[in-house]
């Protein structure tokens, strides 16, 4: 049983509150993600788990052992650093046995152990080789091997991908996933990329200045954030975001910003009913603003004339970036788009998948 | 003395101005020399890195090379006092200056294998206390406290001081009746020690004044080491279970490797050829109870005028070094970095 449950926990560097108030229950087996801007403290909270860094109040358990007093070394966790920290003066064989040397395992179950995990990872060739005569993906595996031969109860991984070329990141971030599926063991993982969070992890927790602003799995907090941060944070390209008024035009409820004014569904009325008349921050994701050409039965309410001033093609599709008054934003549309920068174009707001946040607190409404 | 004025500064300056301007003539004109020479001639295609090397292998010719050579000529003479001016040069000289150094004192009463192992014995002892101080004062160093800084600079004050006067002040703290030394052993109960005037004591007191002075060295040069192992290494080695002595023994002294070889190597080389503590201290007295292999062979070149001779002892003493050299390059696999990733 390797639940790992953090209960009011705090970091106090001097006056700088690294972590404040972290309460957190990661369930046996579960991929949980960290994730966040840096210096939101992600880090930190995996270091307090790990036991490198003291808590400054709280408690964290793992299993149901309270282990906010007990050393690294008897936490029966193992992690994997971003810049890998592979002991530069040892082999791979040494540097995957050092931890279980030191835990003076026999050498014969040292010896399984590492070679079952070099052939999982795929490095059995390299064994005999020095750090420096790896390349980063070499690396990165070695480091998860380190922490595979200790067979802990959790493994902890602080940004392991975020120094890997872009296409050997996707590579390993299914590699990882397919490990997790192997090793049966809890993972928590430190991202700030939210490309990661989203594809590895059973349930994403987005940090923001030391405090954790959402808990839940990907598609949840991608569908339903909790504030304009975490639907800022989580999606790519971000989330369109406008300051707007709600208006109330005799059975419709309305968004005006400057430069548009479209209709939002009528199940609005009870969420945002208090907020008619008063300054709101309306958002909307890039692909949930269509090009009119593809979408010709659109509600005219929703219709939106803007300049286009920049296009950028994915290949499979467009990014369009808009603007209409002083607002601008970016729509995600098909490749064959007319769209050209220059130009006028219609766009349709699908406002049932929109979002309203608070002006004043940021939180969504709903 | 005379008082400083306007016009010593300005002639002060015009003789130093005077040299650089000969300097610079004689620069300019060796890179036309090259000019003409490796481009214009025989049009040599890395001809610019050589030009750009040349001042500096003429001032190490100039330096190094030529002293070297003249010194080897004079080990093949029988230079002297009583020959000063006309010596004569041939190999049997050179042998007989050879058999020499093994076969008679080399100053009044030691011989070479005395002040062969004496030497042997100083270099060890210092290094040893050298290392093992610096080590030990830059892992203090090398945390998180206050007034780091302070501790430093007052630390590095052994090696800010010129050796000379270093070595004369501690000169007067060993003296028997006034001295710190003799004062502190009375406090604490113990006997004075006559420190100047036993070999044995004379010998001891050199050697605290020699491992106060290599000290900072080491320490700053440790220091540096630390500072660029990344922390990562010890968080790693933390959750794999190293213990802080583990952590030393695994992590932080093959980490060091890399500075502590050539630091070694420079401790020994520097101790051994170190002549400024001894001869100011003790002046290798008391009857040549303190005297190594450099302080009795500037003893023999200068106090007793036996250049030949001096200089075939000094050829000895290079070889030794340069032996010592190799072997220590070879075994400890040199410079090679062992933490660049």
């Amino acid at each position: 049983m390797a639940r790992v449950y953090l209960e009011n926990v705090w970091k106090k560097f001097g006056n700088v509150v690294a972590v404040r108030d972290a309460t957190l229950e990661i369930e046996d087996k579960e991929f949980l993600i960290l994730v966040g801007p840096s210096g939101c403290g992600k880090s930190t909270t995996l270091r307090m788990v790990a036991g490198l860094e003291e808590i400054s109040e709280g408690s964290i358990y793992i299993g149901d052992t309270l282990v906010n007093d007990i050393p690294p070394k008897d936490r029966d966790i193992a992690m994997v650093f971003q810049n890998y920290a592979l002991y530069p003066h040892m082999d791979v064989y040494n540097n995957m046995a050092f931890g279980l040397k030191l835990r003076k395992f026999p050498k014969t179950e040292i010896d399984r152990r590492v070679h079952e995990a070099a052939r999982i990872l795929g490095i059995e060739n390299l064994l005999k080789r020095k750090p420096k005569e790896l390349s980063g993906g070499q690396r990165q595996r070695v480091a998860l091997g380190r922490a595979i031969v200790r067979e802990p109860k959790v493994f902890l991984m602080d940004e392991p991908l975020s120094n890997l070329d872009a296409k050997l990141r996707v590579q390993m971030r299914a590699e990882l996933a397919k490990l997790h599926d192997r090793l049966q063991t809890t993972i928590i993982y430190v991202t700030h990329d939210q490309t990661e969070a989203m594809t590895m992890g059973d349930r994403i927790v987005v940090q923001k200045d030391g405090v954790i602003q959402q808990v839940g799995a990907p598609m949840e907090i991608y569908n339903r954030p909790d504030n304009a941060f975490v639907a800022g944070f989580i999606g790519s390209p971000a989330m369109n975001f406008m300051d707007a008024v709600l208006r109330r035009e005799g059975d419709d409820l309305w968004v005006q910003a400057d430069g548009f004014k479209v209709k939002l569904p009528p199940a609005r009325f009870e969420t945002a009913g208090e907020y008619i008349d008063k300054e709101v921050i309306f958002g909307i994701r890039p692909e949930d603003i269509l090009d009119l050409d593809f979408s010709p039965d659109a509600d005219p309410d929703l219709i939106v004339t803007a300049n286009v001033d920049v296009t950028e093609p994915m290949g499979a599709e467009v990014y369009v970036y808009l603007s209409a008054g002083k607002e601008s934003y970016i729509a995600r549309v098909d490749a064959h788009t007319r769209a050209r920068p220059g130009t006028t174009h219609k766009a349709v707001f699908n406002t049932e998948k929109a979002h309203l946040f608070c002006k004043d607190t940021e939180a969504s409404i709903r | 003395m005379l008082p400083l004025t306007w016009d010593i500064v300005g002639q002060g300056i015009g003789e130093v101005g005077k040299l650089i301007f000969f300097v610079a003539i004689a620069i300019i004109s060796l890179e036309v020399v090259a000019y003409l020479i490796l481009v214009k001639w025989i049009k040599f295609k890395n001809a610019l890195p050589f030009m750009l090397m040349l001042p500096a292998l003429v001032g190490v010719a100039i330096l190094i090379l030529y002293p070297f050579g003249f010194n080897i000529y004079l080990a093949f003479s029988n230079m002297s006092m009583y020959r000063f001016k006309e010596f004569s040069v041939g190999l049997r000289y050179g042998i007989s200056n050879l058999l020499d150094v093994f076969r008679v004192p080399v100053l009044q009463r030691v011989t070479f294998f005395q002040l062969f192992l004496r030497t042997f014995i100083w270099t060890v002892i210092n290094v040893v206390f050298h290392v093992l101080g610096g080590l030990i004062l830059a892992i203090l160093l090398n945390r998180p406290m206050r007034g780091k800084g302070i501790y430093r600079t007052l630390l590095v004050v052994p090696w800010a001081i010129p050796q000379v006067i270093a070595a004369l002040a501690w000169k007067c703290e060993f003296h028997y009746q006034y001295g710190f030394a003799n004062l502190l052993l009375e406090k604490l109960g113990f006997q004075p020690v006559q420190w100047m005037s036993d070999p044995f004591w004379a010998f001891v007191a050199v050697i605290i004044v020699n491992i106060w002075l290599g000290i900072p060295f080491m320490m700053v040069t440790i220091l540096g080491g630390l500072q660029s192992i990344s922390p990562d290494y010890y968080d790693a080695a933390q959750i794999d279970g190293a213990s802080g002595w583990q952590q030393f023994r695994f992590i932080t002294l093959p980490l060091l490797n890399p500075i502590l070889t050539p630091a070694i190597i420079l401790g020994v080389i520097w101790t051994f050829n170190n002549f400024n503590v001894i001869y100011l201290v003790t002046g290798g007295g008391p009857m040549e109870g303190t005297d190594i292999l450099v302080t009795s062979l500037y003893k023999a070149v200068f106090e007793f005028y036996r250049y030949g001779f001096g200089a075939a002892y000094s050829l000895v003493i290079f070889l030794f070094l340069l032996v010592f050299s190799v072997i220590y390059l070879r075994i400890s696999g040199g410079f090679k970095g062992a933490w660049e990733t």
